[in-house]
């Protein structure tokens, strides 16, 4: 992997792949939901939004167009650590690529009609997400297990957060985090660094930093745990999360042997939550672990579906493996296995160019620096059993364990009509 | 295309750049085949095959794929059957013999057929309670009312509880045959090398399959429209309209015909542009064409405000008979096609995206090669050729609107 930085502090990563003459151009901005007070909470996803509607010298519309008739594809993703932007095209259409992203994140001009309009779309992403059971779960398990810290509120917001935000706000925020310095730019594919770079300091080179993001109030990180709660909703089926303290980045080696934690409770057929929820105790119908890389403290969660009835069983079948798991160390054939699974989900994860990016630019933003990822593999080789036990029992406390579940309310069979032509 | 000494017909493409392996079988047999009181059976198969054969628990089945780092899959469609694997190129001959005995040895053990008989019923209440497959499924089963595809994949509530054991083992032993299946590799792997291994793995299967029902149906245009009430946030509207069946020259026209719209969320495309830029009517709009064997279909989709359900509805509509009522601008066709062929390329770049793409062209009845012709099958459409196809198909619609109940309006 090359690395390098602009005069304007934007950091270049570029990763040489030429298995397909295509690539990605992703560009990633330090700031998420983490980085909002309260009032514009939602506003790092609204700006998402408004990349796409019209720069100094592309009307709304035009930036994906420039792409998209390239055969090349647009896309966009905000989180509660970061923010990032990326395009796939043909790499004979890499300049095309660059001059449009960097067009679009640094000149973008948040029309007032096109914040209006957005807003609506936003307000409809929002309703979509309710109707989703693990998607609003997401966000109430954030909000329960946070009694305070960077991740409790939403990345998308609240309903009156995304109907008050002004134009004003959305320009501030803008200003202050849209720097150079605070962009990191990752290129995977069909490219040489050594011709692309002069490309891209024409095309990002020239963009000043500006003011640095402001530092807002430290927000302390207070677990909000225990606790259970239960939500009804004209569902059928009930679906369940549990959340339990996982570690951020300010211990790298740390989050590597949570992920092989979370491998051994919760990834794949053959994993202990698996095994005794699903094929023994035969109580749920799905059920996974999942913990979240993110630059602080975050959550290990485990998601699962079930028969309403079962619900008292499903919390203390999970937290019998939890038990188990912080007993006994686990055995050398089940860490191999785990271990094998992660390395490979590796090899996987960069079969594309934009997973690829992804993976780089994820590890980069959150860790401040290219060396996590570039150890992960070694670092997930090291991990012992002994580690596993110390970190299930440092962060796996049942004590602490916050639920929330989605359970029908009963409802009638929904009914049908007919309705005359229009 | 190879033959194998048993009937197995075999494709591989070698990609010397990486070291993952997918290997893909595919079987004709699907809910297309199903008798209506078995709806589900190819789909309850699936799960249940690996669950246990003559030499594995469902346990040693997992653990030894997952030791290497694999997975292993099995999925039913309409058309078809795939069981899968994917893994190193190093793990060949483990993830082979783990493929080769799931399909060939399967023993569909009782106590695992009920515990995965409840777990595809717990599916299809989740179905239920997600808006896209709640409407998805409404809409398909008015779409192609007489026909087997109105059935769903997964089966029914009353048709799951009822399929036994003794139905699973006799689809089995009838389908998954020789000369009816279809091998797909990709990898960095020799195709002679790998011919050998599969004609060795799967030496003792049966060598003919059973012939199998099939029942086709003319379509008349007819306009079809269901209301379904939830307790939603969001209205969801699906519409829609048969057309040939994939292998019809009618079909990569209308492939450009979607795209000119919007396939998958094209953000330039017309519904787009029109119903989320222009009038913000939603955030999710879009549509696909969905190749089958026997009819495909085309489908719009948009999830909007309850308020604005009519507005989407004829928007949606006016959108796509536009098509028919005026040709598509040089330009305008121009991107479409770019655009088809850029997602094209993209979606290639897995092994196992290479290998679903010659699979699935090839039991469509397109045959693998349609996978090296696309981009110049897309090419050569003309806007005539795409209003004709949108005049021939797209008139009357079937529809399907889920939405709260007047009183949360």
């Amino acid at each position: 992997m090359y690395i390098s930085k602009l005069n304007n502090g934007m950091t270049v990563l570029i990763q040489e792949n030429h298995a397909n003459p295509i690539v990605t151009l992703d560009v990633w901005v330090n700031t998420g939901s983490m980085n909002e007070l309260p009032e514009i909470n939602g506003v790092s996803h609204f700006l998402e939004h408004m990349m796409f509607k019209g720069t100094k010298k592309r009307p709304a519309g035009k930036v994906d167009l420039d792409i998209e008739s390239v055969g090349g594809e647009t896309n966009a993703g905000t989180s509660k650590d970061f923010t990032h932007y990326y395009v796939t095209v043909a790499s004979e259409y890499v300049t095309t690529g660059l001059d449009v992203l960097s067009d679009v994140i640094m000149n973008s001009t948040l029309e007032p009609d096109e914040v209006e309009r957005e807003r609506q779309v936003i307000l409809e992403e929002f309703k979509r997400k309710q109707d989703s059971p693990f998607n609003s779960l997401y966000d109430i398990i954030h909000d329960l297990a946070f009694q305070s810290g960077p991740y409790k509120q939403s990345v998308l917001g609240t309903q009156e957060s995304i109907s008050q935000l002004t134009r004003a706000q959305l320009m501030d925020y803008y200003r202050r985090y849209y720097t150079p310095d605070n962009m990191v730019l990752v290129v995977v594919g069909d490219v040489k660094p050594e011709t692309l770079l002069p490309e891209i300091q024409k095309y990002f080179g020239r963009y000043r930093r500006t003011a640095q993001p402001f530092d807002l109030p430290a927000k302390p990180i207070r677990w909000g745990g225990p606790v259970r709660r239960i939500i009804e909703k004209d569902k059928r089926e009930s679906y369940t999360v549990m959340a339990f303290p996982a570690p951020g980045m300010a211990t790298p080696r740390e989050t590597i042997i949570m992920d092989v934690l979370t491998g051994i409770l919760g990834n794949g057929r053959s994993s202990r939550l698996y095994q005794s929820l699903r094929e023994k105790k035969q109580i749920v119908s799905s059920i996974s672990a999942s913990y979240e890389l993110a630059k602080k403290p975050s959550l290990f969660l485990v998601f699962a579906t079930h028969e309403p009835r079962n619900f008292d069983a499903v919390c203390e079948g999970v937290l019998e493996e939890i038990r188990r798991v912080r007993a006994r160390r686990v055995g050398a054939r089940e860490l191999a296995k785990v271990k094998k699974m992660a390395l490979n989900e590796y090899y996987f994860a960069t079969e594309t160019t934009n997973g690829h990016g992804f993976m780089l630019g994820l590890s980069y933003v959150l860790s401040g620096s290219e060396k996590y990822e570039r150890t992960y593999l070694r670092e997930l080789n090291r991990v012992s059993a002994s580690d596993v036990l110390r970190a299930a029992r440092r962060y796996l406390d049942p004590e602490k364990m916050v639920v929330a579940t989605i359970q029908p309310k009963g409802a009638e069979e929904p009914t049908a009509e007919e309705f005359p032509a229009p | 295309m190879n033959v194998l000494p048993n009937g197995i017909r075999l494709i591989v493409k070698r990609n010397p750049s990486n070291r993952i392996l997918a290997m893909q079988c595919y079987f004709r047999t699907g809910s297309y085949y199903e008798r209506s009181e078995e709806n589900g059976i190819n789909h309850l198969l699936c799960e249940t095959m690996l669950k246990g054969t003559q030499k594995r628990t469902a346990l040693e089945i997992a653990e030894t794929m997952e030791a290497i780092g694999g997975e292993i899959d099995a999925s039913a469609s309409e058309d078809f059957v795939v069981v899968s694997t994917i893994s190193t190129v190093e793990d060949l001959d483990t993830a082979l013999d783990v493929l080769s005995d799931v399909i060939v040895h399967p023993t569909f053990p009782p106590e695992e057929l009920e515990k995965e008989r409840e777990v595809v019923l717990a599916a299809i209440r989740q179905q239920e309670d997600h808006s896209f497959s709640f409407a998805y499924k409404r809409f398909r089963a008015l779409l192609y009312e007489g026909h087997p595809y109105a059935m769903p994949v997964i089966g029914t509530t009353e048709t799951v509880r009822g399929i036994t054991r003794k139905q699973i083992v006799a689809l089995h032993r009838g389908q998954f045959a020789a000369d009816n299946m279809l091998a797909v590799v990709v990898g960095d792997v020799h195709p002679d090398t790998i011919a050998r291994k599969m004609a060795r793995a799967f030496a003792d299967m049966p060598l003919h399959h059973e012939e199998k029902i099939h029942v086709s149906k003319q379509f008349r245009p007819r306009y079809r429209a269901r209301t379904f009430t939830r307790e939603v946030e969001q209205a969801f509207i699906i519409l829609g309209f048969v057309t040939d069946r994939a292998r019809s020259e009618d079909y990569v026209p209308l492939k450009v015909a979607c795209s000119v719209l919007g396939t998958g969320a094209a953000v330039s495309a017309r519904l787009f542009v029109r119903l989320r830029d222009r009038l913000a009517l939603a955030y999710s709009v879009g549509c696909q064409m969905r190749g089958a064997w026997d009819k495909s279909h085309f489908y719009a989709y948009i999830g909007t405000s309850p308020e604005t359900v009519e507005m989407a509805r004829d928007k949606l509509l006016e959108e796509i008979r536009l098509l028919a009522a005026e040709p598509v601008p040089p330009e305008e066709l121009e991107r479409a096609k770019n655009h088809l062929i850029g997602q094209f390329r993209i979606a290639h770049q897995r092994n196992s995206a290479q290998a679903e793409f010659l699979g699935t062209y090839e039991m469509l009845g397109l045959e693998a090669r349609f996978d090296e012709r696309y981009c110049d099958l897309i090419k050569q459409v003309t806007a005539e050729q795409v209003q004709a196809v949108a005049a021939k198909y797209f008139t009357a619609p079937t529809i399907v609107i889920l939405r709260p109940p007047a009183k949360a309006r």
